[in-house]
């Protein structure tokens, strides 16, 4: 059976931990999950930011799959590992950390900054974050402290079971394990590994150090490894010389490679571990790996590692060090002593050790079996959108979509359409807001994302907390361009493309969609669990490109007609009151008019069909802009069919645009772009059971039954034409096709619409 | 005899050689009584305008200078003698022949009008429907921008066509009439680049695919068929 372990993996994208101790310490215990016997059971996802830098290709190879955002379903189990609680937002995970089902564990370091404050909490801002980290800490089941003092401060703080509890230790790297039988004679130096941070208190072992006539007449000299910044390295000398040491004697080694660290140690005559505070003290593992005897200040971490208590030392005592230093630097006997006392230190601190410790207290996590809760409750789904009145066609298909499915769970709708309306049943809560992402009383939560501005908060949320998205547009351009910035728009196109994209690249795609190439659907795909397409055109785009699945519902049409309102005789009659003669030929296209949409292919298929000899009429059923107007009507006027063309300038009412779904005797939707895109207009077209011509591509990505013939994709006008005037040869505008209409609909309505979203978002 | 203008707007304006263009160097080449034919060209504020005999060395390669010349050569040439219009014009029962194939909406709006008031003293060659029958096989996305030049054809009374295909379209698909009473077939000459007739011989190594470049003529198949098995030498521009 698969475990399957969702990781926080930030700390291993950021640049201030991945290189460091937290890093290496993360990195060594994911390692270590393929060198134990049940290491392939385990699937690892790392949550990551999109706004670090991304993983190194190595890191990436710890995990089996990478994640943006940690939402997941209810229904799928994993435990969780906070890698890093104390450094990064627990906010983005926060909907882990408070599902009962979820067995979740926290890699937990030091609480140096709350022992520290002034040092390390010096602002309000870092004061807020670190106690709000503090608080979700306690939401985990099982810690990992890396050592007994971290576990104990732990406990103090959080009143946390020590059964839950297990220390870990930090492995030495391997790279700073001794080479086989090489033991490097002393050189004459001791050695201090630290590093800019005040804690790390080299100043004891300077004082000590300089202080020291002995070891400056033996010539014993005091490297100093680490990143001290120069003005630190000055003041450190100053120290030095006026405790009277001598200048030559004392030396800085910033940036020392692993070999050149293993080498310093395997040479020093003893390493000092001056440090004020620490989690856990890897130079003291470092050192007796490599033979090198440590003297160490008596902080808890590190006293714990050393069994003598003559090895430890306070650490605003120079004179006690002095003393120590002179002992094992000048006297060899004494020197040994210490090492063959401290000479297994590091054995438990292997990556071997450490990882099975590790390993196997998760194993028992994963073990605690889910809690045994009989719910007896529907469903709970967070449902995020736009909705009517918003004058959009993706609130008017959720507005569709909330009714069936209130009947099937227990929805709270979030919306920040003014006056929003909801159907019966479902509840309308609010604003989107994280809220709908982190309580624990959603089961699952839905975005629905479209290609307008109307989308942009539950865009953001879901950026940031992941969640179920319906995708309902194919290209998400105009988003990018017009609500997110032409920055991150160029940005998203470059990465999916691979190639630079430019402003004029993004300006010549605006100006005309057929030249489009990247469909901006990546960052939300990575975002969404699942990302739900309607076309399975998108769904093999976004497969094919992002190497992301998707799940494809089916668009269902979302207006309605009874096969009353659609037959002859009521046809006829409504036909009647519009003035429309019963032997004219109408020809509607339904939708804001606009070059994408062909319409002046549409014009010239009505050219051509009155020049076949047919009464026939136009219809634009949307809102013209103006200027079209007046081109349409030039170009009608010129070519002698101005009086055969309808236009509104302005939105057409409920009723209107029913109307002609009901009078018309044919309809045509087209599209000059491809990549998927769906139309809801053709849907309603669908649903009246009228005849229609629309491209190719449009009718597969809608999944169009015949009564939509099909012509090419590069779209003509004589061929346009010629479907028209096949479907009056075959009758079609007169008697609509009801029985394959119907058996359309068995298949596609929102009652089935909604079991299969409830599937896919985990709540069957 | 009446007198015969040939409209040759484009051919003047753009020498790119294609194959319309040949049918027209080789009809003002063999035209049967040279002295009845005018030449003529478009213009968007005077209609169609009298040309100079002058540009005729130029477009049938009889003038030295444009035998070598580039496309751009060739229009700096005849751009120079555009200018010299033949001011003696013609008789105003002239027979005008289109053998352009052309999508100005301004000259198809005047042919138009010129077909309603002489429909039987105004010629069409008509060469093909593809662009309208089968758009996408020459990457077009939309046709409306070439609908002038079809409505114009479709209005036409004297038409005649390269190939039977091209003439059942336009009865059947274009006029939709399924009357094919409506002018002859003249299929092209094979002679017009006055090569030798060939013959077989096993030592040629060298295929060579003549024409544009266009999805029409599926150059692309040829290319992947002959990329791996020899030399292959393209004769043509891409469009």
């Amino acid at each position: 059976m698969t475990i399957r372990m969702i990781v926080d993996g930030r700390c291993l994208q950021d640049p201030n931990y991945a290189i460091r101790g937290v890093g290496q310490h993360v990195r060594a215990l994911l390692r270590y999950r393929h060198r134990q016997p049940m290491g392939s059971s385990w699937h690892l996802t790392a949550v990551l930011d999109r706004e670090l830098p991304p993983l190194s290709r190595a890191d990436e190879e710890l995990f089996d799959q990478l994640r943006m955002t940690a939402y997941l379903p209810s229904a799928q189990r994993s435990v969780f590992l906070s890698t890093s609680p104390m450094t990064h937002s627990p906010l983005p995970l926060a909907r882990l950390l408070m599902r009962p089902d979820i067995p979740r564990a926290a890699i937990v370091y030091d609480f140096i900054p709350h022992d520290m404050p002034q040092q390390y909490l010096s602002s309000q801002k870092a004061r807020i974050s670190y106690t709000t980290c503090l608080t979700w800490l306690r939401r985990f089941d099982h810690y990992f402290p890396i050592s007994h003092y971290t576990s104990t401060r732990l406990q103090e703080l959080l009143n946390v079971d020590s059964r839950r509890c297990t220390v870990t230790g930090v492995s030495v790297r391997e790279s700073l394990l001794p080479a086989n039988g090489t033991m490097t004679p002393p050189d004459g130096f001791v050695l201090v590994v630290g590093g800019g941070d005040p804690r790390k208190n080299p100043e004891v072992a300077i004082a000590a150090h300089g202080g020291s006539s002995r070891l400056a007449a033996a010539g014993i000299r005091l490297l100093i490894a680490g990143a001290y910044p120069e003005d630190m390295q000055r003041s450190l000398r100053g120290l030095h010389e006026r405790a009277g040491g001598r200048p030559e004697l004392l030396q800085f080694l910033p940036k020392l490679s692993d070999e050149e660290l293993r080498a310093c140690y395997t040479a020093a005559v003893c390493t000092v571990a001056p440090s004020r505070i620490e989690g856990f003290s890897i130079p003291i593992v470092e050192a007796t790996a490599n033979g090198c005897p440590v003297l160490a200040s008596n902080c808890a971490a590190q006293a714990e590692l050393l069994d003598d208590p003559k090895d430890l030392f306070d650490p605003d005592d120079s004179a006690t060090l002095r003393r120590r230093i002179e002992a094992v630097a000048l006297n060899p006997p004494e020197r040994e002593r210490v090492r063959r006392v401290q000479a297994d230190t590091w054995r438990r601190f292997t990556e071997k050790e450490v990882g099975r410790r590790f390993w196997g207290a998760m194993l028992d996590l994963a073990a605690v079996p889910a809690p045994a809760v009989l719910r007896g409750n529907r469903p709970r789904i967070a449902f995020l959108s736009p909705l009517p009145p918003a004058p959009s066609g993706v609130a008017d298909y959720s507005f569709a979509t909330l009714g069936p499915l209130a009947a099937r769970a227990d929805v709270e709708v979030f919306s920040d359409t003014p006056d929003a309306r909801v159907p019966e049943g479902a509840r309308l809560v609010g604003e989107p807001s994280a809220l709908a992402h982190l309580h624990p009383r959603f089961d699952a939560v839905v975005s629905v994302i479209g290609n307008s501005p109307f989308h942009l908060k539950e865009f953001d949320l879901l950026m940031r907390y992941g969640s179920a998205a319906i995708a309902h547009d194919a290209r998400m351009l105009d988003f990018y361009c017009d609500v997110l910035s032409a920055e991150r728009a160029s940005a998203v196109a470059s990465d999916e493309l691979g190639r630079s994209v430019q402003q004029e690249d993004l300006n010549r795609w605006m100006q005309d969609p057929c030249t489009l190439e990247a469909l901006f659907l990546k960052e939300i795909a990575e975002a969404a669990h699942p990302l739900i397409v309607h076309s399975p055109i998108s769904a093999q785009y976004v497969e094919g490109r992002y190497n992301l699945s998707c799940k494809v519902l089916p668009f269902v049409p979302y207006r309605n007609f009874a096969a009353q309102e659609i037959s002859a005789p009521a046809r006829s009659a409504l036909r009647r009151r519009l003035d429309i003669p019963d032997e004219q030929l109408i020809i509607a296209s339904f939708g804001v008019v606009d070059p994408v949409k062909a319409f002046e292919e549409c014009v010239w298929a009505l050219e051509m069909i009155r020049a076949w000899n047919m009464n026939a009429r136009l219809i634009f059923v949307g809102k013209t802009r103006k200027a079209l107007v007046k081109f349409i009507r030039k170009e009608t006027r010129t070519i002698g069919i101005e009086n055969y063309v309808t236009l509104y300038d302005r939105e057409l009412s409920e009723d209107e645009y029913r109307s002609w779904l009901v009078a018309a005797d044919v309809a045509l939707q087209l599209r000059t772009y491809q990549l998927g895109g769906l139309s809801g207009a053709i849907l309603d077209c669908i649903s009246a059971a009228l005849p229609t011509v629309a491209n190719a591509h449009l009718a597969e990505a809608c999944d169009a039954p015949s009564y939509v013939r099909r012509v090419p994709d590069g779209i003509s006008a004589v061929l346009v034409a010629e479907a028209i005037a096949s479907i009056v040869a075959d009758g079609l505008h007169r008697n609509r096709p009801l029985k394959e209409r119907d058996a359309v609909l068995e298949l596609r309505n929102f009652a089935t619409y909604v079991d299969q979203l409830l599937a896919v978002v985990g709540c069957a | 005899m009446k007198c015969v203008v040939i409209d040759i707007t484009e051919f003047v304006a753009n020498p790119i050689r294609t194959g319309i263009q040949r049918v027209l160097r080789e009809l003002l080449r063999y035209w049967p009584n040279p002295s009845h034919l005018k030449l003529g060209r478009f213009d968007g504020s005077r209609g169609l305008v009298p040309l100079s005999d002058d540009v005729l060395p130029l477009l049938l390669d009889d003038d030295e200078q444009a035998k070598e010349a580039t496309t751009e050569e060739l229009r700096g040439l005849l751009e120079q003698r555009l200018n010299c219009t033949d001011s003696s014009g013609w008789p105003d029962d002239a027979i005008v022949l289109v053998p352009e194939l052309f999508f100005d909406p301004l000259r198809c709006l005047w042919y138009f009008e010129r077909v309603r008031q002489h429909p039987m003293s105004t010629f069409f060659i008509v060469y093909d429907f593809i662009p309208w029958l089968y758009p996408s096989r020459i990457g077009m996305n939309v046709t409306a921008p070439l609908m002038h030049y079809l409505r114009l054809i479709r209005e036409a009374r004297c038409t005649a066509f390269i190939s039977s295909q091209v003439k059942s379209d336009y009865a059947a698909r274009i006029r939709r009439n399924g009357s094919l009473d409506c002018g002859p077939v003249l299929p092209l000459g094979a002679d017009g680049i006055g090569l030798e007739r060939q013959a077989f011989s096993a030592r040629k190594r060298v295929w060579v695919s003549i024409g544009a470049i266009n999805g029409n003529k599926i150059k692309i198949v040829f290319m992947l068929h002959f990329i791996t098995c020899g030399k292959m030498d393209l004769m043509g521009s891409w469009c």
